[in-house]
Order: structure tokens, then sequence, then C-alpha cells
């Protein structure tokens, strides 16, 4: 039984408290989400503000199958779909730029930060289902059942989509750092 | 090398929130050990799992409940101009009572349709009587009667027909119409045969 159904009754009757509870509540998490979708600061605040527009101006179509969270993140990532493929944002750094100082200080963290801009690219070029999965299952925590919910799929599906990513996302790392590694190589062997 | 092992691949993510019981922990653990295709992919997920998220603040957190509600609102005054499917869904009761009313009407048209049934008189059954009312008329149809009634008046028309028929002679015997004496005699009704038996009755008074 869903435990938000009190609140929603509630806010449904025009109680602004437990509209209040309810946006409280979930969007923080929402946010996140948002976020790791879309990059963006300013596109995330703009999606959570939606999303719960969205939410309770159709509260009467909320035919409450499933849980009011899993129908807030099937509206959120709708919304962020529709950015996410008109922006496709990913964050792009020169790796070239990125001087590895021969500093034992430095060089643990600046291999860290390649890292993870390796990860963000390589995360950004995944298929859409197979990138909304892995979110959902790595940075939202979320169960394979709660993840066919949301996507709309079976659990079977999730979990495809899921071992699909993972591959491909070590495969693509670990190309780029191939690339990158014979690109270092090559400036080396050319430098006087 | 690239791991097959599904099992320890499912498990990776709840190893990684430490949510896994003892016995499946140190199952991935001694895994993990000589796999190195795991061993990166928990990296991964660790890798993916540690990516912040920058926080907005907490006057972002507490202005937008407000921020939504009144949208909300704007929103939902702007729905009461005249919009005939806004109506019909915000007023629509739900489906239940369709459903509920649907089966009250079948209901309802069953019972009277039972009762319709029911007043019909059973004439097949030896209780049955026939009213006063049609005996009152003189005429009696055959559709009226009881089995029982039917098999008496079988056996009278074929006795009085017969009678009849062979009294009537060569007159009566080919019809006015030409069809069969008995098809004739076979459409009156009881009381026409009984006036047809006292005429012949008369007649042969008056002959003997």
């Amino acid at each position: 039984m869903d435990e938000d159904l009190d609140l929603i009754n509630r806010a449904q009757g025009g109680e602004r408290e437990a509209f209040d509870e309810l946006v409280l509540k979930y969007q923080k998490p929402l946010y996140s989400l948002l976020y790791r979708m879309v990059s963006d600061q300013n596109d995330a605040a703009d999606l959570l503000q939606k999303t719960f527009i969205k939410a309770f101006t159709g509260l009467g179509g909320f035919e409450r199958r499933s849980s009011f969270k899993t129908w807030l993140y099937q509206i959120a990532i709708n919304l962020a779909k529709n950015v996410y493929r008109e922006r496709a944002k990913i964050t792009k750094v020169s790796l070239d730029d990125v001087i590895i100082k021969r500093d034992p200080r430095t060089l643990d963290s600046l291999i860290q930060k390649e890292s993870r801009l390796l990860l963000r690219r390589s995360f950004a070029g995944l298929p859409e289902k197979q990138r909304l999965t892995l979110l959902l299952r790595v940075q939202e925590g979320k169960k394979f059942e709660e993840i066919a919910m949301v996507m709309k799929c079976s659990v079977g599906t999730a979990k495809a989509n899921y071992h699909h990513a993972v591959q491909k996302l070590k495969k693509m790392m670990g190309e780029e750092k191939r690339d990158r590694e014979s690109g270092e190589s090559q400036e080396s062997e050319d430098r006087p | 090398m690239k791991c097959d092992d599904k099992n320890i691949k499912e498990l990776l993510p709840a190893y990684r929130e430490q949510a896994l019981e003892q016995p499946e922990r140190e199952k991935v653990e001694k895994h993990l050990e000589s796999c190195d295709d795991c061993a990166t992919e928990l990296s991964l997920l660790r890798m993916m799992s540690g990516e912040a998220v920058p926080d907005p603040g907490e006057a972002f957190w507490a202005a937008m409940p407000g921020r939504v509600y009144r949208e909300v609102q704007e929103q939902k005054s702007k729905q009461w101009s005249f919009n005939p499917l806004w109506l019909a869904r915000r007023f629509a009761p739900p489906r239940w009572i369709f459903a509920a009313t649907a089966v009250c009407i079948v209901v309802v048209i069953s019972f009277f349709v039972a009762r319709g049934l029911r007043q019909t008189p059973d004439v097949s059954s030896p209780d049955y009587e026939l009213s006063d009312e049609l005996l009152a008329n003189g005429t009696v149809h055959v559709a009226d009667l009881n089995q029982n009634e039917l098999e008496l008046a079988d056996d009278w028309a074929g006795n009085e027909l017969t009678s009849i028929a062979q009294e009537a002679g060569p007159v009566v015997l080919s019809g006015r119409s030409g069809t069969d004496i008995y098809e004739e005699l076979a459409e009156l009704n009881a009381s026409e045969i009984e006036q047809l038996s006292t005429t012949i009755d008369q007649l042969e008074e008056e002959e003997g």
C-alpha cells in the first residue's frame, strides 16, 4: 500500500501542508536523478519544478497502480529525455590539456580526475535506455523491480539493459584509455 | 578475461552498497580475488556512485514547494474556462460506478423478465384449469388447453369428426372449397362442432 496515499488524498482535497510534504519528500532524490541525466544545474532545477507541476495538475489521472514515487520518476524521466535529446550534454575536456605532472602529490588526484572524465564521456555515449537503467541502479540505488516499473519494462529487460550498459562502459573506457595511452606514447616518441 | 558468472555480476551492485549477507559477501570477495573483469566492474560502479551532485542550497529547497503550489493553482484557475474534455475528466465518476450501474440494470431487467415468465400460466400442469372467462366465451382455443384436455379433445374430435363425416355423406365430403372434409372439420371450434352435431341429430330425427 502506498504510504503517500493519505498525503495524495489530502493534497487533492486542497490541503497545503500535504502538498508541501510531498514536494519536500521527493525534491532531493528527483533533483539528483535529473542532474545526472542532463548534467546542468539550471536545467535540473527547471525540470524538477515542471515534474511536480505536471504531477500535481494531473493527480486525477494517477491511477494508483504504481507508487506515487514511481509515477513521479516516470514523469521526471520523460521530461528529462526531451532535454537530453536536444542538448546531448557531454562534458568535453580535451585530454591533451591534462598535464600529468610527475609529482606524486598530484598524480593520484589527476589520474582519478582523468578516470572520471573518461567515465562521464563513456556514460554519455551509451544508448538511452541503458544509460537510464545504469543511472537508476547505480546512482539511485533502485532494485531491478523498481527500475522495471519506472521504465515500464520487464525485470528481465531491466537486468539485460544494466548488463549491456556495464559491458559497453568497460569497453568504451578501455578503448579510450588505450587510444590515450597510444597517443601519449606517440608523443613521447616524437619529442626530440 | 571476460567473466560469465552472472550470479556474481548481479550481486556486485549490492556488494558495493554493503547490502549483502555474510555468506554472499564472502562469495563475492573470493571471486573478486581472481577475476579482473568483475574487479574492474566494481571499481566502475564505485566511480559512478561517487559522482557528486552539486547542491543548489537550502534556499532553493525551501522555496520549491511554494513555487510549485503557486504554479499549480494558476494552471488550475485557467482550466476552469469551458473545456468539455477537462470538465468530463474532472467530474467523471470513478469507473467502478459505471460497472456497478450496468450490473444493477441487468439485475432489474432480469427480474422483470423472470416475473413476466412466471405470470404466464403453465398449461402443461395437470392442476391447470381453464379460467371461467375462457369458458364463458363459449370458445376454447387449443393453445389454452393442458395436456390432459388436449388428449380428451383429440379423442373426442376423432370420434365425433369421423361419425360426422360418415353421416354427412357425399354432400359434405367434397367440401365447399375443394379441401379434404377432415381438414375443414378440424378447423371448427368446439362450439361449432357441437352445433353441427346437434343439427345432424335433428336431421336424423326428421328422416327417421
